[in-house]
């Protein structure tokens, strides 16, 4: 097995293994009612049925980079957990960038630094669509 | 088959659904991955091209599926499904594809390898053909799987296996790990617009987990082709909801 692809696959059997849990473990205070929910589970059924911006625009929430003001709230918590996943490739990617430049891999220096830039322009929010 | 089936018997909005099958997609992806990886049948320059060309499919789809009106979006998938489902029905995939001649760009990038074939215990030697065919059609892909919230395995394989000729072995894991690459740039998208629900992606997320454990010691006593008929069969049946659903039938 190559040096690149050991060190992808064993930096990513810990992330993921960390991610499943954090989704789980962040899902547990709505579960049972530690943590105040920002709309309620009745709330929320009676419109999870419409569409996105009409969603939005019923619970007053916006796009973009507002999620993370409400982690504080049961029912967004567990998209901390859901963001972490989405972080593990990005991370995954980080640690074999070094190991292609050291192996003069140029071409995939160059996809992988490009890979991560993607997931950083989708992950900042500038593409989100829907809104108030 | 996630989208499809809870889009067209549950009461959930298609956006919220769509965000959800791409996060079970990408925690499922994400878990086979280092495995695959390990096995020595999931390869990184195989993935890594197709991985950024698909992302950016998967962004510009998720947005573009954002913006649609619902009923819309719901004929469309309705209409991908029941591809999918005759794409299943009729491809034919190849074990060991013979090359005759590796195409430049795989050559530049070296996209070749080698891997245990367990069954038989001989080395299995690869290599690839058509890679810029393979990376525009994996664009398409991947914006399929953006807009409607799909894993892409159904459509990667056959790229990486008919088209590009890799082992078939080499083509699946490959396709997982592609998965969870494309699926990580569709999901941002859908967090920050708002249509990620954790009352239905994290149940549904417990759910794969707990039946991928089930369905791997399924695999081991039950006929491929049964497997097969059992897909089929769940995807024509929800295509044909969703096409009806999305026609305000």
């Amino acid at each position: 097995m190559t040096e690149q692809r050991r060190a992808y696959a064993d930096l990513l059997d810990v992330l993921v293994k960390v991610g499943l849990i954090l989704v789980v473990a962040t899902f547990v205070p709505h579960v049972l009612g530690i943590l105040s929910p920002r709309v309620s589970i009745d709330r929320s059924s009676e419109l999870w049925s419409l569409p996105l911006d009409e969603y939005l625009a019923r619970t007053e929430a916006r796009p973009g980079l507002w999620w993370v003001s409400t982690l504080r709230y049961a029912d967004y918590l567990p998209l901390a957990g859901v963001a972490f996943l989405a972080t593990v490739s990005g991370i995954c990617y980080l640690r074999v960038i070094p190991v292609f430049a050291r192996k003069g891999m140029t071409a995939y220096v160059v996809i992988a630094a490009l890979q991560v830039l993607v997931f950083l322009v989708a992950a900042s929010g500038v593409l989100a669509a829907g809104g108030v | 088959m996630f989208v499809p089936i809870v889009g067209s018997f549950f009461p959930f909005s298609l956006d919220f659904v769509r965000a959800a099958g791409l996060i079970v997609a990408l925690a499922g992806s994400l878990a086979a991955t280092p495995f695959q990886l390990r096995r020595g049948y999931a390869y990184l320059k195989l993935m890594l091209p197709a991985g950024l060309v698909s992302s950016v499919g998967a962004i510009v789809g998720a947005r573009v599926g954002l913006e649609l009106p619902g009923s819309l979006v719901q004929l469309l998938l309705g209409l991908c499904v029941l591809g999918i489902a005759l794409l299943m029905l009729f491809a034919r995939n190849a074990e060991h594809p013979r090359i005759a001649a590796p195409d430049p760009l795989s050559v530049a990038l070296g996209i070749n390898g080698t891997y245990h074939e367990a069954s038989t215990g001989e080395t299995v030697r690869w290599q690839v053909r058509n890679t810029p065919l393979a990376l525009v059609l994996t664009l398409g892909v991947g914006f399929l799987a953006g807009m409607f919230g799909l894993g892409a395995g159904w459509a990667n394989v056959p790229v990486f296996n008919l088209l590009m000729g890799a082992p078939l072995k080499v083509a699946a894991a490959t396709s997982t790990f592609l998965i969870s690459v494309s699926n990580t740039s569709a999901v941002w998208i859908y967090l920050s617009s708002g249509a990620v629900l954790p009352v239905i992606v994290v149940p549904s997320v417990l759910g794969m987990v707990g039946g991928s454990r089930i369905g791997v010691r399924l695999s081991a006593v039950v006929k491929p082709h049964a497997v097969r008929f059992i897909v089929v069969g769940l995807l024509i049946l929800s295509g044909a909801r969703a096409l009806l659903k999305g026609l305000g039938i």
